[in-house]
């Protein structure tokens, strides 16, 4: 009675979660999540969506992600990694385009998730896994499963339906950078997941977008050109001002 | 949520304090374990050389292997990728690892005084993993209740590749209980099924009465050639077997030339812990030994004996919805004892004691609340033809982890021994850290 119970209570309880395919690959997704159902308190959630970001300008957001492997206990005669961006070429890729795409088309009740997997070795694939959205002024990105191996399917299944459950404990932290705020939460509101907790990145996407535009071009390795779409994009939005615009745009001419 | 569950699955035969200690001790570890930060830097060796979660190697929770962790446990703790290659041991956290298990125990038997004490049954410190391209090591010091300590290990050598290869372990191991698949692998919660655990034959205690010791889960010295092809593996022991003490390893060790062996062939069915095993084992007991096993050399032997043990064990694990897996798993075990001094009935010598035993455990995994319930019966009758000479156990337990190195478990039996005519009454709350 108390096992039949328990199930039936972990399922009737559970939120339904609605998804819409931005775009979807074997291995790889990017969508639209929304949360209906029992659970959410009967407040539906509400973000600034859509948001029109071009590509560029997420893939400068996405190059200021880092991670770091964290420090292990015991690590005698062990060495921790530097610091570096959590996406590669190829994921800032694909993520930066379909975000784009797909933060665009968002409805303010949904946010925006996605899923990466690539073979470790025979019968493990690593998994990355979270989910993005934009309340207020900040751009949130939660990292549920970063590098996750996963050698069971139906915990891959689980991710795959639920990408903002982390499959376990992380071994690397996200390390925030300028205009970064870093939390740790159980995010009930968005998942299913009842007793992880996820790092949670809180970003000033207008003033980091802003600052890079105005950097000296390393940290986000675009042309003068590109970051003079940037700057175009961030006035047409009323991110930044006439005024600010003019200024900032004469100084990267400047550099010509 | 958690808590009610929990509450539920306490032991409803113990006395009223005694239950009313427990659930309360139940409650609040679950509350400061709930409440507590979370921990993200005690890794155990092997997570932290993968930079895996435990999900990687363990079903439902540590140290219950998924078939990943079985095939890695087969292959010298290397992964398909690390075969033939040379292995890095300049990271000593890759090997070293500790576990420690703490329990509340509540004891009501029948015969003794009604006890509730707190136990530290397991103190370990392990430090094992693959050492070179072909070898690796395990060793494994732990310690219990008592103030001594025992060390224990295996070499094993891997020849072949991740498709087919030989293994060759030698040292102190167990040989089966522990090491294998369909059952034979770690519980999910406190106990092993008793079948596995405890002695599965007894002869009269009244005249020339031996009290048979063998039984699954023994760290014995040995050798085992194996041979790994795909899910199956076909495994072959050689060990000292058992002297006066029951472990084959005590003191001065093998006191004769016997050897005992074990035949077995294993399977694993999926890749979450699905599987199953088949075996034969076959050994000689010695019932006293002059002078007695302290010091000096053995100068005589008696009432030795052979004996078999053959059965099975399966598991099997079913998804239900989206809600979690339901398992079933049991095991039979056939034994018989040649023992010339056996009593079959009072005043009846025949040389023969035949025993028979099984169990059947059923597992529910409840995803999202990571709680496992379990519930198993277990049925030894230590001499078939004599009659109430049954031991029957009834087990329920709920083992949930809290964070990704410690698991918290509630377990409750019942213990219905015709043979000995003793019943009781066993709850444990356990709290286990690997790190």
């Amino acid at each position: 009675m108390v096992v039949l119970g328990t199930i039936a209570l972990s399922s009737c309880s559970r939120p339904y979660l609605f998804m819409r395919t931005i775009n979807e690959e074997e291995s790889r997704y990017v969508r639209f999540q929304a949360r209906y159902g029992e659970g959410q308190d009967g407040v539906a959630l509400k973000f600034a969506h859509p948001v029109a970001l071009g590509e560029l300008e997420w893939a400068h957001l996405l190059d200021n992600i880092i991670i770091q492997e964290q420090q292990k206990l015991l690590a005698l005669g062990g060495t921790r990694s530097a610091p570096r961006p959590a996406f590669g070429v190829d994921e800032k890729r694909y993520l930066a385009k379909h975000l784009a795409e797909g933060f665009q088309k968002a409805r303010p009740d949904e946010w925006v998730v996605f899923y990466l997997s690539h073979p470790r070795e025979p019968g493990v694939v690593e998994i990355d896994s979270g989910g993005f959205f934009i309340d207020g002024e900040r751009l949130h990105l939660i990292v549920a499963n970063y590098r996750q191996p996963v050698s069971m399917a139906f915990i891959r299944e689980q991710i795959w339906n639920d990408p903002l459950r982390p499959a376990g404990d992380s071994f690397y932290d996200v390390i925030p950078q300028s205009y970064q705020v870093l939390q740790t939460v159980r995010r009930k509101d968005l998942t299913q997941s009842l007793l992880k907790q996820v790092p949670e990145l809180s970003i000033d996407y207008s003033a980091q977008l802003n600052d890079d535009v105005n950097g000296d071009g390393e940290a986000v390795g675009s042309s003068i050109e590109d970051r003079l779409r940037i700057l175009k994009r961030l006035r047409d939005r009323d991110l930044i001002s006439e005024e600010q615009f003019r200024m900032k745009q004469a100084r990267l001419l400047e550099r010509l | 949520m958690a808590q009610i569950a929990l509450q539920t699955e306490l032991p409803r035969r113990a006395s009223p304090g005694g239950a009313t200690v427990l659930i309360l001790a139940l409650v609040v570890l679950e509350a400061i374990v709930l409440a507590a930060p979370q921990e993200s830097h005690a890794i155990p060796a092997w997570a932290r050389k993968y930079d895996a979660d435990c999900a990687m190697c363990h079903y439902p929770v540590v140290p219950r292997l998924n078939s990943f962790g079985q095939q890695f446990r087969r292959a010298g703790y290397r992964t398909p990728s690390e075969f033939n290659k040379d292995q890095d041991l300049t990271n000593v956290g890759n090997f070293l690892a500790a576990r420690v298990r703490a329990q509340l125990a509540y004891d009501n038997t029948k015969g003794t005084v009604e006890r509730s004490e707190f136990r530290f049954p397991d103190l370990s410190l392990f430090y094992s993993g693959a050492l070179t391209r072909n070898f690796s090591a395990w060793i494994h010091a732990s310690s219990n209740n008592s103030t001594s300590v025992d060390f224990h290990g295996h070499v094993q050598g891997i020849y072949g590749d991740s498709d087919g290869f030989v293994s060759v372990r030698l040292g102190q191991m167990h040989m089966l209980q522990q090491e294998g698949v369909g059952g034979f692998d770690r519980p999910t919660g406190i106990s092993l099924p008793p079948i596995q655990a405890l002695t599965l034959t007894s002869t009269s205690t009244l005249v020339n009465g031996t009290a048979q010791a063998f039984h699954f889960d023994l760290r014995q010295k040995g050798v085992e050639v194996a041979y790994v092809r795909g899910a199956g593996r076909l495994l072959f022991q050689v060990s000292n077997g058992l002297n006066q003490t029951g472990s084959g390893t005590a003191n001065l060790g093998d006191i004769d030339p016997q050897k005992d062996y074990l035949v077995a062939y294993e399977h694993i069915l999926d890749e979450i812990a699905s599987g199953f095993t088949l075996f034969y084992y076959k050994g000689t007991n010695h019932g006293t030994v002059t002078p007695v096993l302290t010091t000096g050399t053995p100068t005589s032997i008696g009432n030795r004996f052979d004996f078999s043990r053959f059965g099975f064990n399966l598991s099997k694990i079913f998804p239900v919805g989206g809600s979690g897996f339901f398992e079933i798993q049991g095991g039979y075990i056939r034994s018989h004892d040649n023992n010339p001094s056996a009593v079959v009935n009072p005043g009846q010598l025949t040389g023969d004691v035949q025993g028979n035993a099984f169990y059947v455990e059923s597992q529910q995994y409840v995803t999202g609340y990571e709680l496992t319930f379990f519930e198993r019966y277990s049925w030894i009758d230590l001499n078939a033809p004599r009659p109430n000479s049954t031991r029957k156990d009834y087990t329920i337990g709920v083992v949930m982890p809290i964070q990704a190195r410690l698991r918290t478990t509630a377990e409750y039996t019942y213990t219905d021994n015709r043979f000995s005519g003793i019943t009781g009454h066993l709850a444990l709350l356990e709290l286990q850290a690997n790190w």
